[in-house]
């Protein structure tokens, strides 16, 4: 490997670092683009193994860790005291014979640099200087009636670069470890051995089928390595007694193993399936980060944003509605305030006319609606009654209509209504509650009152005649009856009851005309007021309460959006080292470790 | 045996319907996935087959007749050699290559030969194969092999059949696994073959205790061990292995077959070893005789489902009560609807049938016959008072009550049931997978299906509703129609008011004025009808309640239809089958124990 890719990769080891810690502090925040609990811990677990191991290779970037991995009783202990030339596993015919894992480590190693987890196995020291740069790491079962074993194992086995593969002539391809080979592979460069390959051979004249190592190379190329590495050992026959040197009965192939270990794994040969087993971490951490990153929310904005204003207007038009009625429980006391207010002071007869006319509909009134003692702040006081009269539990569910309505349409846009909801005005006081209603009600009910007292334009001319009309018209009528009144009195000398009834209904058709005339040309009336009111109350709560939901949108974008940043920058710093691994892999020869891609 | 059989396969057979009972739970995990629950799929197969061997086993003579015997173990342990020394010959393929075996292949003799009649067409899942075929032909099968004597026990083949089978263990055993468990249910009495690899593994001392709790008899063979470790070897096993297992008492036996010395492999099965007596010897005086035999594995197998029903009812029992409160959900958001139907719409409806049907009846009241003339007279005489009435009140509307649009309510109560169940489903689709498939469901089909089934019974309704209408206009008008004398008083009530109201005109105007009075006239009549207007919409008020009263009912039923029929019927992948499951627990206790009541009966 050529100097300058190794301080290519030590250096962005370093931004790797930086990167790997902001994703630490990002899984412990809450998210409102929701994470699933288990992509949260694997991604939390994946970070760790990858600063795990980014740290091992900064510690010491040619030590390799081997982990022998097999089921109960294939003979790793045994393999292991071969391959170490002295006993230091145990192995025996009690099952499961290894309790805890054994680290076998070269004397030059400092154990306190390992990872604690290795530092809590038994150790066994040696000075052999051919496997200097590697440890031999013993493990349980996993296939055991000890649960415990597996559990130890599954710990260690993420701090392996590359896995020593122990298969029997019964256990090739057992379930168990094959479970634990498909989800490593491509990990940790692995390496088999088909060990008691005296049980394969013995007796084969006597059987049916095929040859087990040939059926295991097969089931190893179906699981993607297309050229393995199988050894075919009889680790037994190389244990040494008492000092001797062993003396083989059976061909196999234990020799080539320990060349390959010694001589085969080299330095080179350590770095590449380490940078293998990094650049796999990385892989896999910015697979399961692409699957969680939530996704660009600014066009999922526009989208709901676009449906919100059209369920706005729909629902706070029912809400005017709403408004409309509790208005018109009290319909005659804003026509008596109105009708004050509204038609000004008018004078002579038709004033007390009217005066007349207000005293008899004030009886009518009941006295929820009476106001007459309250003149100035008349209105607001009509306003807050009318919006009381709604009963709480429709005010309710109308606000709950919405309100649903409003994230059903979110949800149906992928909008992740779990924390989004919390963003939805929910308060009764806030945005649509009896206070804010009182409020909305009460200015509109100024503001038509405005409308009525200080008319514009055509109405205002209008205004003036019928005014003018109202002031003379009876005086000029009573005028003209007193006249008669003379004519009859003083020159004819008579006055006939039908004259009487004649006058009286004169003035009366002249009052009762310009009655109509009033009511008609003046709106004091509800039924002709309430379309109008209604158009303000809705135009009100667009301006004011829409917003006040439209606004969430943006704010949820914008946090989920500062959310997104930390995790795109973290995919950007693995992909960029990622490529940087690629070239290195490239130039690398330990492919037959790693499945194909 | 023969009146045994015969009553089997009748679908009132209790055992048959406990069967089926477990075939339906079986049927509804497979659809609804394993995924969160710790029950497997092989827990239920096992349990379904033990229920159809124990309780209404297919009809076939070597079914009936005989007692089975299945060697079982983890790859490469010496079934297939277990099995031949068993059979004293070699019979059984022995194989180097780990999970070789992949189908299960019986071994007896008979002096039937007809496979119809040895053999039923299927063992559960599996279908039978007569063809000779090797032993890794990898389908849900089971073979046999008919063996000719001369055997050296050819009477323990006379009373058995003997089985080998796939391992437990190799890579691809869950996919074949199935095939064991089918006979491993069948069998009464089974070999476990443990290797010195072996002896102290999970999986299958696993299966080795499902087998003792099921009341299955058990010898337990150790192989592939040196002849001077035997005694330390099955002591071994008996610490470590036996000493944690339950329902010890069925295990008969620990032997060891050692490895034969080198040359000499073949001659195992032959009696040149005493294996294959001893292993046949504990056999026959595991259980007794036949019968005993058959009734103890029968009563065995009712305690052991009886006593993992719990267990295989759980996910169920926890499916069902997440469906409970998505039906009460809807039930809920229904009630909600039809409260909301009522407030804004029912409150105020107005229906125009009646209001026609009310000036039918003012009609009906006009005087009919020689009295004619005079009611129309003052019909005229009314006229004016009309025209003020109408004038005043065009100048100054009464207050405006908008009419309301029923489709327009029921569409807003629709819609807001609609949103309401969405939300309240993504809210809880990370709880259970219910909640997620019908979030699924909303997002995709859950609409479409209401708004057909609702637009259907809807158009169903309307029509029945003016119907409903009509007819009951049609009998308030009957009553008064058809009641001629109620008709008569009523006319001459009438007529009466008219006339006092001119009568008392006439008097006021002959008093004061006649001007006066001509003005009375008109007015008096005017008022006399309002009167008589409103006593009959008060009338017809009264009689409106009842049809209100089923319109709300109507609406009751529409969303009944359109709503919570259709919607207890998602999601698609479990709704329709958790209903039918709903008592399924009680459904199974009462065929379990019909089913042994019976069996004992026959016995």
């Amino acid at each position: 490997m050529s100097s300058a890719t190794e301080t290519g990769l030590l250096h962005s080891t370093h931004s790797l670092e930086l990167a790997l810690q902001e994703l630490g502090r990002w899984l412990r925040q809450d998210h409102l683009f929701p994470l699933p609990a288990t992509a949260h811990a694997k991604l939390e677990m994946l970070r760790e193994q990858l600063e795990i191991r980014i740290r091992q290779y900064q510690a010491d970037p040619s030590l390799l860790t081997v982990v022998l991995l097999g089921g109960t009783g294939v003979g790793k202990s045994t393999l292991l005291n071969a391959l170490a030339k002295s006993k230091v596993a145990e192995a025996g015919i009690v099952r499961p014979t290894t309790q805890r894992p054994t680290v076998y480590y070269h004397e030059s190693v400092d154990l306190s640099k390992l990872d604690p987890l290795l530092q809590q196995c038994a150790t066994v020291r040696h000075n052999r200087a051919e496997l200097r740069y590697k440890l031999l790491v013993d493990t349980p079962d996993m296939d055991g009636n000890i649960r415990e074993h597996r559990e130890r194992l599954k710990a260690i086995l993420p701090i392996a670069d590359a896995v020593l593969y122990v298969g029997s002539q019964e256990k090739y391809h057992d379930i168990e470890a094959w479970k634990l080979l498909l989800e490593h592979r491509g990990k940790r460069g692995f390496a088999f051995i088909l060990n008691k390959w005296d049980r394969c051979l013995s007796y084969q004249s006597e059987r049916t089928g095929e040859s087990p190592d040939r059926d295991f190379r097969r089931s190893l190329q179906h699981a993607g390595f297309d050229n393995p590495l199988v050894f075919r050992t009889c680790a037994s026959q190389w244990i040494s007694v008492n000092g001797t040197s062993p003396t083989p009965t059976i061909e196999d192939d234990f020799q080539q193993l320990e060349r390959w270990l010694e001589a085969g794994l080299n330095e080179r040969a350590v770095r590449d399936i380490k940078i293998r087993g990094i650049g796999s971490k990385i892989d896999s951490l910015a697979t399961v980060l692409k699957e969680v990153i939530p996704p660009d929310w600014s066009a999922k904005v526009y989208e709901l944003r676009h449906d919100w204003e059209a369920a706005l207007r729909e629902g706070l038009a029912d809400y005017a509605q709403l408004l409309v009625e509790a208005a018109d429980k009290h319909s005659l006391g804003l026509e008596e305030h109105f009708s004050r207010m509204g038609r000004g002071d008018f004078r002579g007869i038709f004033a007390l006319y009217l005066n007349f006319v207000d005293y008899l509909r004030h009886l009518r009134l009941s006295p929820v609606s009476q106001v007459k003692n309250l003149p100035h702040s008349g209105l607001a006081v009509l306003a807050s009654r009318a919006v009381v009269t709604i009963p709480s539990d429709i005010r309710r569910s109308q606000q709950q209509m919405l309100r649903s309505h409003l994230l059903a349409l979110a949800d149906r846009r992928g909008w992740p209504i779990e924390t989004f909801e919390h963003f939805v005005p929910a308060d009764e006081q806030g945005t649509l509650g009896e206070m804010a209603l009182t409020q909305i009600v009460q200015m509109e009910l100024m503001h038509l009152e405005q409308e009525i007292a200080e008319p514009a334009g055509q109405a205002f001319a209008t205004r003036v005649l019928v005014k003018g009309l109202c002031d003379w018209l009876p005086l000029a009528v009573l005028g003209f009856i007193v006249l008669m009144f003379l004519y009859d009195a003083f020159i004819v000398w008579e006055i006939t009851p039908s004259d009487l009834v004649g006058w009286v209904v004169l003035i009366a058709l002249t009052i009762f005309g310009l009655h109509l005339l009033l009511a008609k040309t003046v709106p004091i009336r509800w039924s002709v007021l309430r379309n109008r009111f209604r158009e303000l109350v809705e135009q009100r709560l667009l301006d004011e309460v829409a917003p006040r939901f439209l606004s969430r949108l943006d704010e949820f974008a914008h946090r989920i959006t500062a959310e997104r940043a930390v995790p795109v920058e973290a995919l950007e710093v693995l992909e960029g080292i990622r490529k940087q691994l690629a070239r290195s892999e490239e130039q690398g020869d330990q492919q037959s470790l790693f499945p194909r891609q | 045996m023969a009146t045994a059989s015969a009553t089997i396969t009748s679908d009132s057979n209790p055992g048959v319907q406990y069967v089926r009972s477990l075939e339906e739970l079986l049927s509804y995990y497979r659809v609804r996935g394993f995924e969160g629950t710790d029950l497997t799929e092989a827990e239920l197969i096992f349990a379904v087959a033990l229920a159809r061997y124990r309780f209404a086993p297919p009809k076939s003579k070597l079914i009936d007749e005989r007692l089975h015997v299945m060697v079982f173990g983890g790859a490469g342990s010496g079934k297939s050699t277990t099995v031949n020394i068993l059979l004293g010959s070699e019979v059984a393929e022995v194989n180097a290559q780990a999970g070789y075996t992949r189908h299960p292949i019986a071994y007896f003799t008979s002096d039937e030969t007809r496979p119809a009649v040895l053999w039923p067409e299927h063992l559960g899942p599996l279908s039978r194969s007569d063809a000779q075929a090797p032993a890794n032909v990898d389908e849900d099968r089971f073979a046999w092999k008919q063996l000719t004597p001369p055997l050296s026990d050819p009477g323990f083949l006379r009373r058995h059949v003997v089985w080998d089978g796939p391992d437990l263990t190799a890579k691809d055993s869950t996919h074949y696994q199935k095939r064991v468990i089918e006979i491993a249910a069948l069998a009464e009495l089974t070999v476990y073959v443990a290797s010195d690899e072996r002896y102290n593994d999970e999986l299958p001392t696993n299966f080795l205790q499902a087998m003792l709790s099921a009341g299955k008899w058990v010898v337990v063979v150790l192989t592939k061990v040196a002849e001077h470790d035997s005694e330390q070897f099955i002591q071994l096993f008996r610490d470590q292995v036996v000493s944690r297992l339950q329902h010890r008492e069925r295990l008969v036996d620990v032997i060891t077959i050692p490895m034969p010395p080198p040359g000499r492999f073949s001659e195992i099965w032959t009696d040149a070893f005493p294996y294959g007596t001893q292993l046949r010897e504990m056999l026959e005086n595991a259980g007794g005789d036949f019968l005993t035999c058959r009734r103890k594995a029968r009563s065995a197998a009712a305690a052991y489902l009886h006593h993992q029903q719990a267990r295989l009812l759980e996910p169920l029992r926890i499916d069902l009560g997440e469906w409970k409160s998505w039906s009460e959900l809807i039930r809920n958001a229904a009630n909600d609807a039809v409260k909301q139907y009522e407030a804004e719409y029912l409150s105020s409806v107005r229906y125009e049938a009646f209001e026609k049907a009310q000036d039918h009846i003012l009609s009906l009241l006009q005087p009919a016959g020689v009295l004619q003339p005079l009611s129309q007279f003052l019909e005229i005489v009314r006229t004016p008072y009309r025209f003020l009435k109408s004038a005043w009140k065009r100048f100054l509307p009464a207050l405006a009550t908008e009419k309301l649009d029923e489709e327009r309510c029921l569409d807003r109560v629709r819609r807001a049931m609609f949103d309401h169940l969405q939300i309240a489903c993504s809210q809880r689709k990370h709880k259970h997978r219910l909640w997620k498939d019908l979030h699924q469901e909303f997002e995709t089909r859950t609409a479409s299906i209401i708004e057909s089934s609702y637009q259907q019974a809807r158009a169903r309704q309307r029509l029945d509703l003016q119907q409903r209408t009509q007819s009951s206009v049609r009998q308030v008008l009957d009553t008064v129609e058809a009641n001629s004398l109620l008709l008569n008083v009523l006319r001459t009530g009438r007529l009466l008011l008219d006339v006092f109201a001119v009568v008392l005109a006439v008097y006021i105007g002959y008093r004061t004025n006649w001007l006066l009075g001509l003005l009375l006239v008109p007015l008096g009549i005017g008022v006399a009808e309002d009167i008589v207007r409103m006593m009959a919409a008060k009338y017809m008020a009264r009689q409106r309640t009842g049809l209100i009263h089923q319109q709300k009912e109507n609406i009751r039923e529409l969303i009944q239809v359109a709503y919570i029929d259709s919607l207890l019927q998602l999601p698609a992948t479990m709704g329709r089958r958790l209903y039918s499951l709903a008592n399924l627990e009680e459904r199974l206790l009462r065929e379990l124990a019909q089913a042994m009541a019976e069996g004992d009966a026959q016995a």
